[in-house]
């Protein structure tokens, strides 16, 4: 990556993990990533192929615009600043955007933008049925309740 | 100084550009520090945590929304350096709210309000900010080209604007967008070549 060499690691480190709590930038999309597959960030390194400094590097970076027209522009856009694979970086951003959705979908929420990605809900209805209810019995009477409320 | 390189970044940023964020951090966070360092000197030294915060919560709202600056009013350092310091009262405000420090707020106030930057300074940022805008508009003189950099700098996203400014509505909508980013990369590269032009 083209640096600009002025951030240390152990700043460019702590600047990543405060990005984590902001959903624009890539830093969210993969601290949800290692939350859903239980993943330390040695072991996304070596998913990704890339050292620890690459990672907090793509951290900093935006979030993929969800818009189908951007996407694929963003994703490669980033991939080559960082020197990462973009089909791997696009399968981490769509498995986030699908698990949120789905769990969004779940909690009855407000839908996120990203549903209007096409196949988008659908992929993470295919994984609902796939994996069966994830809710309890009870969780999908309160829901229900809640539901019912509005 | 709010250069053509500088203002280039901002509109990488409002056009969207994905990896801009994080030139953004590595333009400014040390350069907020610095600054925030100079201005809260006692923070500085009891916990640095504080300023480095700070720098990263203006920056990172800066990056959530960047058509928020308005170039023509002043420049990029003295906004984000203004907005780190209200954010840094704020942190300081939440601290002594939940009693966890002794830090009185009021040298900090005192600070803010007589001019954390210098006269001087406030001045020449404001004198670069005006000085790199009217290179940037003897570069671009094309009213066409000027019509969409306003539209970058106003954060505007949606193609349909920058299709009526071309006069290319009657194309199809992959048309326009295609047609649109040939336009908007053409500029971009412009600028970048100015604001390599004028950084030596």
């Amino acid at each position: 990556m083209a640096d600009n060499a002025n951030l240390d690691g152990t700043l460019l480190a702590r600047a990543a993990a405060r990005a984590a709590s902001w959903p624009h930038m890539f830093a969210w999309v993969l601290a949800r990533y290692q939350e859903i597959n239980n993943l330390t960030d040695a072991a996304l390194c070596a998913q990704l192929a890339c050292s620890a400094h690459t990672l907090n590097q793509l951290r900093l970076c935006g979030r993929p615009d969800p818009d189908p027209a951007e996407f694929a522009i963003d994703v490669q856009r980033v991939a080559e600043r960082v020197g990462l694979d973009a089909g791997r970086l696009a399968e981490i951003v769509r498995e986030v955007d699908a698990h949120t959705a789905f769990t969004g979908a779940n909690r009855g929420t407000v839908a996120p933008p990203f549903l209007s990605t096409p196949g988008m809900l659908k992929a993470a209805r295919d994984r609902e049925e796939e994996n069966g209810p994830q809710e309890t019995g009870e969780e999908q009477q309160k829901t229900d309740h809640e539901d019912h409320e509005d | 100084m709010n250069s053509a390189a500088d203002l280039t970044l901002h509109l990488r940023l409002v056009d969207g550009d994905k990896t801009a964020p994080y030139d953004c951090v590595t333009r400014w966070l040390p350069e907020l520090m610095r600054r925030l360092s100079g201005s809260f000197n006692e923070v500085a030294q009891r916990d640095e945590q504080f300023i480095e915060e700070a720098a990263l919560e203006t920056l990172f709202e800066y990056t959530a929304n960047p058509h928020k600056y308005d170039a023509e009013r002043s420049s990029l350092a003295t906004y984000l350096t203004q907005a780190a310091k209200r954010d840094l009262i704020n942190a300081l405000e939440r601290e002594k709210t939940q009693g966890r420090g002794a830090t009185s707020i009021h040298p900090v106030e005192h600070q803010l309000t007589s001019g954390n930057n210098s006269f001087e300074e406030q001045v020449a940022d404001n004198a670069d900010a005006q000085v790199a805008w009217e290179v940037v508009m003897e570069t671009v003189t094309d009213p066409q080209d000027r019509s969409l950099l306003a539209l970058l700098l106003q954060g505007e996203r949606a193609t349909a604007a920058y299709a009526k400014v071309l006069g290319i509505t009657h194309l199809t909508e992959q048309e326009q967008r295609a047609t649109v980013k040939r336009h908007k990369d053409r500029l971009d590269k412009r600028l970048q070549r100015l604001g390599e032009t004028l950084n030596g």
